[in-house]
């Protein structure tokens, strides 16, 4: 018997020993609690909004915010160029931005690690199926296909989550794709076969959970992704349209602006900036939590 | 004679690719193998690396198919058997636990994976079953919700002996499943394999390229050279009276704890030969220190000695008319 067998260590429940671990992780802390405040400010908007994002009022236009010298307590960020509350409609881009970071992350995530899982774990030629499709994908670009297709059918929301979902699965299918390679050739997968487990559930419940780590952290970098391509499609005016306060199209309604009312870009700019930074903290944070050596 | 599992004309080979321009080449990784296992023996595989025992035991468990020739169990094949049956009655246990364990799965649901496959009882009689079978293998109860990274080696290995159990299979298939453990852990997982098959009359096919541990649980010895078996034997015999220059030779390159003595001189050189390139006649001609003429042109034959038991595929053994032919390899 060796010595472990005989200590009586209790064993701490598995929410406890997350809960040590994530103590230490400070940079997983400041980004995670970024998230949430925003994903809570977003959900919330209504309730914490001071004014109707949607209300214009001419006679109040570019108000500065309270800090400038003639900003007020009733317009906290002052007004845009329509005389519209900025914070209420800041609050409201929130929720554009993070419908748009998950929606299509979601999207995007099942096409791309369906696709990874499969070729990497069948091989030959559904390997290179998928390798041939991957590469096909990866000679469009991005920006100038979803500008394509929204001159084609018009931006709406909508249209601009699909699109970026239907185009951004190519890092998932390819991260998913090598790491199903690797967790595909340990000795668990061909013990699972041999106890004459499904491929159904191979896949699923001993390939699946062993490279979620990679997941989520691509996951991540593709929500902050997606949400600065919104961003940049609606700066180019095909994306999210007006009157929907997108955080990119409040930076290019404010350009005209820019050297009168300067905070009217650098307010939605640094919420765009600060969300991305909150995004890839976490993912970074997640990694080291999930993945399964660091723990103990 | 009760032949449980039955390997006849076992061939297994690979196409091995070098680039896409290049023609690829066939590797015989396991070449006319054909053996019988018989109920409640321990039947060892020994040979050098690289000589196909991995993929005997990949093709055995059925999750390899054969290129040529078949897997029965009692008389059936295994492709018609279908892969749950096989899973049922043949279950293996890895050489290395640390990557034969699912990290994500705690350590009673790795277990009970091949209950929950099976769909055997409830919830409630199959935690039951696992807490059981874990008692059996040495492991205390509280180990079921710990994660594998927890465990050492042995521990790990005990594990995995306790899932290959958990279904009461037939026969057990392990892969050298003791060398990726410390010396001090690997006598402790041999007693216990030794025990849990008087205890449950298993049959086991134990791979190793370690002699001693052979010595002491087989019953019988199969000796493979380069895809082929070339000795066939009890272990008694095989060990007192190894007849093939091979089996020789691997007994001969056993280190002995003797400190002055060194290295042994196998007479073998250093050339081990390019599998995908075998030497024609048998293949074990370039190293042997006692060919002769027929060596180099004509592949020997597996045959049987005159007690009808042991085997040996060496032109040093001419057939006699009272010899009886196994099976015929194919070339």
């Amino acid at each position: 018997m060796s010595l472990a067998l005989s200590s009586p260590a209790a064993q701490p429940s598995r929410t406890a020993r997350l809960l040590r671990r994530l103590r230490g992780q400070h940079a997983f802390l400041v980004g995670a609690g970024l998230l949430v405040l925003i994903a809570l400010l977003a959900v919330f908007a209504p309730l914490l909004a001071p004014h109707d994002p949607y209300l214009q009022n001419l006679a109040q236009r570019t108000i500065p915010p309270v800090w400038y010298a003639k900003g007020s307590w009733v317009h906290p960020l002052g007004t845009d160029q329509l005389g519209r509350d900025y914070l209420s409609r800041l609050l409201y881009g929130a929720r554009i931005s993070l419908l748009i970071g998950v929606s299509v992350v979601i999207i995007a995530g099942l096409i791309g690690t369906t696709m990874g899982l499969l070729a990497g774990y069948f091989g030959g030629r559904m390997d290179m199926a998928m390798t041939f499709i991957v590469t096909t994908r990866l000679s469009l670009p991005v920006i100038l296909v979803a500008l394509a297709v929204v001159a084609m059918v018009g931006g709406s929301l909508w249209i601009v989550i699909l699109v970026l979902g239907l185009l951004k699965w190519d890092r998932f299918a390819v991260v998913m794709r090598s790491a199903t390679q690797q967790v595909r050739s340990q000795d668990y997968v061909a013990a699972a076969r041999a106890a004459g487990a499904s491929t159904a559930h191979i896949v699923l419940r001993e390939v699946l959970p062993n490279i979620a780590p990679q997941l989520i952290v691509v996951a991540t970098l593709e929500a902050a992704s997606a949400i600065l391509l919104e961003a940049a499609l609606s700066f180019l005016g095909l994306g999210v349209q007006p009157p929907l306060p997108s955080w990119g199209l409040m930076i290019s309604e404010a350009k005209a602006y820019m050297f009168f009312s300067f905070w009217l870009i650098a307010i939605p700019g640094s919420a765009l900036a600060l969300l991305i930074f909150a995004i890839n903290l976490t993912g970074d944070g997640l990694r080291d939590v999930i993945s399964p050596d660091g723990r103990g | 004679m009760n032949a449980l599992l039955t390997a006849d004309a076992l061939t297994r080979s690979f196409e091995v690719g070098q680039g896409m321009f290049r023609r690829r080449r066939t590797l015989h990784a396991v070449n006319g193998v054909s053996l019988d296992i018989r109920k409640g023996e321990v039947l060892a595989i020994v040979g050098e690396s690289g000589c196909g025992k991995s993929t005997l035991a990949r093709m055995l468990l059925g999750l390899l198919p054969p290129s040529a020739g078949a897997i029965t169990l009692e008389g059936r094949n295994i492709r018609d058997l279908g892969h749950k049956t096989v899973a049922r009655r043949v279950q293996p246990v890895f050489q290395d636990p640390y990557s034969s364990l699912n990290p994500r799965r705690t350590i009673a649901s790795i277990v009970a994976l091949p209950l929950e496959v099976h769909g055997v009882g409830t919830a409630e009689e199959r935690r039951r079953k696992v807490l059981d079978i874990l008692d059996r293998v040495g492991l205390p109860q509280r180990f079921a919700d710990r994660y594998p990274r927890e465990l050492s080696g042995g521990q790990r290995q005990r594990v995995a002996i306790a899932r290959a159990l958990v279904m009461n299979p037939e026969i057990v298939i392990c892969d050298e499943p003791t060398s990726a453990l410390d010396v001090s852990v690997q006598s402790q997982i041999l007693n216990l394999l030794m025990d849990l098959q008087k205890e449950l009359g298993l049959t086991y096919v134990f791979i190793s390229h370690n002699l001693a541990v052979v010595e002491h649980i087989a019953t019988r010895v199969a000796v493979m050279y380069l895809g082929r078996v070339v000795e066939l034997a009890d272990t008694d015999s095989l060990f007192r009276n190894p007849r093939h220059p091979y089996t020789q030779a691997l007994l001969a390159s056993v280190l002995t704890p003797e400190p002055g003595l060194g290295l042994p001189d196998t007479h073998l050189g250093v050339a081990f030969p390019d599998p995908l390139n075998p030497p024609p006649g048998c293949s074990f001609h370039p190293r042997c220190p006692r060919r002769f003429e027929p060596c180099d042109k004509v592949t020997p034959a597996l045959l049987r000695d005159a007690g009808g038991e042991n085997a040996v595929a060496c032109h040093l053994y001419p057939p006699s008319p009272a010899n009886a032919s196994l099976p015929k390899t194919k070339n």
